[in-house]
């Protein structure tokens, strides 16, 4: 008889930590990998990813021994060597660097949250002394949005709705289907009790196709959208008086500010019809509780930080914040917090160090500490130095879970950075086309594969979930392991011996150790306490909900949220747009993706297998394209070549792109990585300038 | 006995977890959808609506791919599962062509992307036609299809549509649940609520 075990565990295929999933396991190896329908968070959530993680795992061409470079840079060209080789030259290299040229010569750079190792890696980068760590994600993904509502609210509320209890849902450019089920399975549970449904998002999406109100508005303008509803709010007396006489402070100054945003104005700005725009505000507003979900258009449009404002007020004047059924705040389940600066030990990190930051003059909200931040090094300004040398030359990166060579915006010059840093350590499943480009690569165990925690800061709500290990291939490890060993050979203050040390550290609060939670069945859940911050205060200076922000207008920027064009639009430069009529987001994902990953996973691929450019079929009529043509999109950084979806889904003036693929389908090579936002530097990938066509071979 | 399958495509919102299921349980190959998610929209933009359809093999009460079969490859179960006897099939394809739902695939592996890795069952597939079983073996192993203990929604209800406790008996026969082309008379086991 076979043996048949069946393991509960938490995925972490998209770094969000949330699906508890039950994994069966015969003759010691995974069969099949199922929704955990009883877990008290997920229940029964789970993506197409994590199902085909079979797949991933046992992947002919995952990495399964550390390698280092035997030929030129990029020649494929490889020799195995063992861990302990590896570990020996990759810390004796970075020693090395920082001794003779400052810690700061380092860069240390990582990508997804691939589990819950994204604050250690935090911690080493402090520990080991550079200011220059930094994220694929960083400006791109979460810091601005994260930071905008620390300001208003002193927590990330935004990040969790509430969905289940809502009367009303509105998700602001996000499709939870695609990137976040546990947020779309409340969706849905709050859609079929009978909530109503908003959607703030420039494509019939997934999430749209089940909307009451969809407000398809041009991409890159959503801060407009936000003031527009405001504007409604206030100007019908809709607004929670009670609520916001008691939470919050600075409503004058807001009320004065929102009222040049009139509907009217709004919908010139945005292409939404007046009267969506106000059915919207007017439902958001009334039929209450309601709740908001968002994601990565708050970090990738033109001013985050005014949308992340911009929203956070929107949810707060209607009384949403800290309530049943609205916007509510993560809660660890006892164990030691890693989303702190205690825990990332920044105030180890020199200040001389700090002010060293890449990125620290220009873009201070990003880059300084300013002790509600993860203050991080600008990634186009870190690669810039490295082509540069300027302020000082970058003589070594170390990535981990991360692929610049696609990910980064204007992507051919990430490429020639990494070609061109002096030493290059890459952590990674698979050679992608980033540890193509390494002296040295490291195999990483995908989520299957180790024990851990799920514990990020988005994960958590008062529940605590363990990871276990199911399966081994070759000689992979997981990211924890690679940096405390790192560390011991470093000799890096504040980690641990061992995996399971610094697991059982995580827990110690909470009176159970690894091996005792596990037994215990792996999870320690309460109901998230609602109201906490409405009875004792907001971890704002004033304790209340700062509409306006003294914090923001002491750093020198507007302490009120404020509509700014994008760098390229029809209005800010009508004279590229003649050239590049069509307003272009490459902000489209599909379930089967995330990022960069999972392109080479035979069963995700057969469901998405080619790169597709959405366009209005009314207009790809005119230009001549007709459904599945190949097209060449261009705008004034690059080009690339898609397949066409044509659609009504879309307006007749905008194109929507996939992100991820590599070659000439990269969305990367169309965006820009010169201007910057204001204050925390993210590139725009929504809301730029492009011609399409039909690419003819 | 008559296995049927309820789909409520207002809790369907097109993610393709039960797709994944269904390669990964089947192993099927490149191109080949036991299962799948299509997309219909109507409407102009702005005023435009989309729904997500799954779509498998319907398990047809009178089959038309069995009466186009030449060998005999094609029959059907006591629990009204149609199947193909991989030993019997030639390829001919005309099963293919027959199926009102389009749930039927030759497997051939040359529409592969070259940069994909090749599977074990590659080569004992390849030439012959393949479609859904209702995951045969998992159900008479007392277990759902692979597509719906995937969905995270629970869009999918699965059971024995002559057993008046089932809960698929009870969607078919309040009325609410209707199969695809139900008035050709193709006796479809799959319904659907919209």
């Amino acid at each position: 008889m076979p043996e048949v075990r069946y393991v509960k565990t938490t995925c972490s295929i998209c770094g969000h930590n949330q699906c508890g999933v039950i994994v069966e396991v015969k003759d010691g190896l995974v069969k099949q990998i199922k929704p955990d329908r009883n877990d008290p968070m997920s229940k029964g959530s789970i993506c197409p990813k994590s199902i085909a993680s079979v797949q991933l795992l046992y992947h002919p061409n995952r990495l399964k021994y550390p390698m280092i470079r035997d030929g030129p840079r990029g020649s494929g060209k490889w020799k195995r060597i063992s861990w302990n080789e590896a570990l020996d030259i990759i810390s004796e290299k970075l020693m090395n660097i920082k001794r003779e040229s400052g810690p700061e010569a380092v860069v240390m750079a990582r990508g997804t949250n691939r589990g819950s190792w994204i604050r250690l890696f935090n911690r080493f980068a402090n520990s080991f002394g550079t200011p220059n760590w930094t994220e694929s994600g960083g400006a791109q993904c979460f810091t601005p949005r994260s930071f905008a509502q620390q300001l208003t609210f002193g927590g990330i509320a935004l990040e969790w709705p509430d969905a289940e209890a809502s009367n009303t849902v509105m998700v602001w450019g996000a499709d939870p289907p695609a990137t976040w089920p546990p947020k779309s399975r409340k969706i849905i549970e709050a859609k079929s009790r009978g909530a109503k449904l908003i959607v703030v998002d420039p494509v019939l999406s997934n999430t749209a196709s089940k909307a009451d109100v969809w407000l398809p508005l041009r991409p890159g303008t959503d801060v407009a959208m936000a003031l527009g509803m405001i504007n409604v709010i206030i100007s019908e007396g809709l607004y929670d008086k009670d609520y916001v006489n008691k939470y919050c402070m600075g409503f004058e100054e807001l009320a004065k500010r929102a009222s040049e945003y009139t509907p009217k104005k709004v919908s010139e700005i945005t292409w939404v019809p007046e009267e969506k725009i106000v059915k919207a505000a007017v439902l958001y507003a009334t039929n209450k509780p309601s709740s908001i979900a968002i994601s990565a258009t708050f970090d990738e449009i033109v001013d985050p930080i005014q949308l992340g404002r911009a929203v956070s007020i929107l949810a707060a004047i209607s009384g949403n914040v800290d309530v049943k059924g609205g916007n509510i705040f993560p809660e660890t389940a006892g164990q030691i917090s890693v989303d702190t600066n205690d825990f990332i030990m920044i105030e180890d990190l020199p200040e001389e160090l700090g002010r060293k930051r890449l990125g620290a003059d220009r873009y201070p909200l990003l880059s300084r500490y300013l002790k509600v931040n993860f203050p991080m090094a600008h990634y186009p300004t870190v690669l810039d130095a490295i082509l540069k040398g300027e302020p000082y030359q970058i003589r070594a990166m170390f990535i981990m879970g991360g692929n610049p060579a696609l990910a980064i915006a204007n992507a051919d010059k990430a490429v020639e950075a990494l070609n061109k840093v002096e030493f290059l350590a890459v952590a990674d499943l698979f050679l992608s086309k980033t540890a193509e480009l390494a002296d040295i690569v490291l195999p990483v165990a995908s989520w299957l594969e180790y024990d851990g925690l799920a514990d990020s800061a988005q994960a958590t709500y008062g529940h605590l979930r363990i990871r276990q290990k199911v399966a081994t291939v070759g000689e992979a490890k997981s990211d924890t392991w690679i940096m405390i060993e790192l560390a011991k050979r470093m000799g890096l203050k504040g980690f641990w011996n061992s995996e399971a040390e610094y697991l059982d550290y995580i827990l110690k609060p909470t009176g159970y150790t690894f091996e005792q939670l596990k037994e215990k069945g792996g999870i320690i859940y309460h109901e998230p306490q609602i109201g906490k911050k409405l009875e004792l205060g907001f971890n704002t200076p004033s304790r209340k909900i700062e509409l306006y922000s003294n914090r923001l207008k002491e750093w020198g920027y507007d302490p009120l949220p404020f509509y700014r064009e994008p760098f390229e639009s029809p209005y800010s430069t009508p004279e590229l747009a003649k050239k590049y009529p069509f307003v272009l987001t490459t902000g489209r994902r599909v379930s089967t993706y995330f990022h960069t990953a999972h392109r080479n996973v035979p069963a995700l691929r057969d469901i998405y297998p080619e790169p597709v450019a959405e366009i209005n079929a009314d207009t790809a009529k005119e230009l001549g394209i007709s459904a599945g043509d190949a097209v060449k999109i261009e705008t004034a950084h690059g080009f690339v070549i898609m397949k066409a979806k044509t659609t009504q889904g879309i307006h007749p003036r905008v194109i929507a792109v996939q992100h991820g693929w590599q070659g000439l389908a990269n969305d990367n090579r169309i965006t820009d990585n010169q201007s910057c936002a204001d204050g925390i530097g993210s590139t725009t990938l929504r809301g730029l300038l492009c011609n399409i066509r039909r690419e003819v071979k | 006995m008559k296995y049927s399958m309820v789909i409520d495509t207002r809790r369907c919102v097109g993610c393709n977890a039960c797709t994944a299921a269904c390669k990964i349980d089947n192993a099927t190959g490149f191109g080949v959808d036991y299962g799948r998610v299509l997309e219909l929209e109507v409407g102009q933009f702005p005023d435009v609506s989309k729904v997500y359809l799954p779509i498998l093999c319907m398990q047809c009460e009178d089959p038309e791919c069995l009466k186009v079969c030449p060998t005999g490859a094609t029959f059907k179960t006591e629990e009204g599962i149609v199947l193909i006897d991989k030993e019997k099939c030639m390829g001919c394809r005309y099963c293919v062509v027959a199926c009102p739902y389009m749930a039927r695939f030759f497997y051939d592996d040359s529409g592969k992307p070259s940069d994909l890795p090749r599977m074990d069952s590659e080569d004992e597939r390849n030439g012959t036609v393949e479609k859904c079983d209702f995951c045969i073996d998992r159900v008479r192993d007392g277990q759902n299809p692979a597509c719906v203990d995937a969905c995270p929604y629970q869009a999918r209800i699965f059971g024995d549509a002559d057993d008046p406790n089932s809960e698929v008996h009870k969607l078919i026969a309040s009325g609410r649940a209707k199969t695809l082309k139900g008035e050709e008379g193709f006796g479809a086991s799959v319904y659907y609520i919209w």
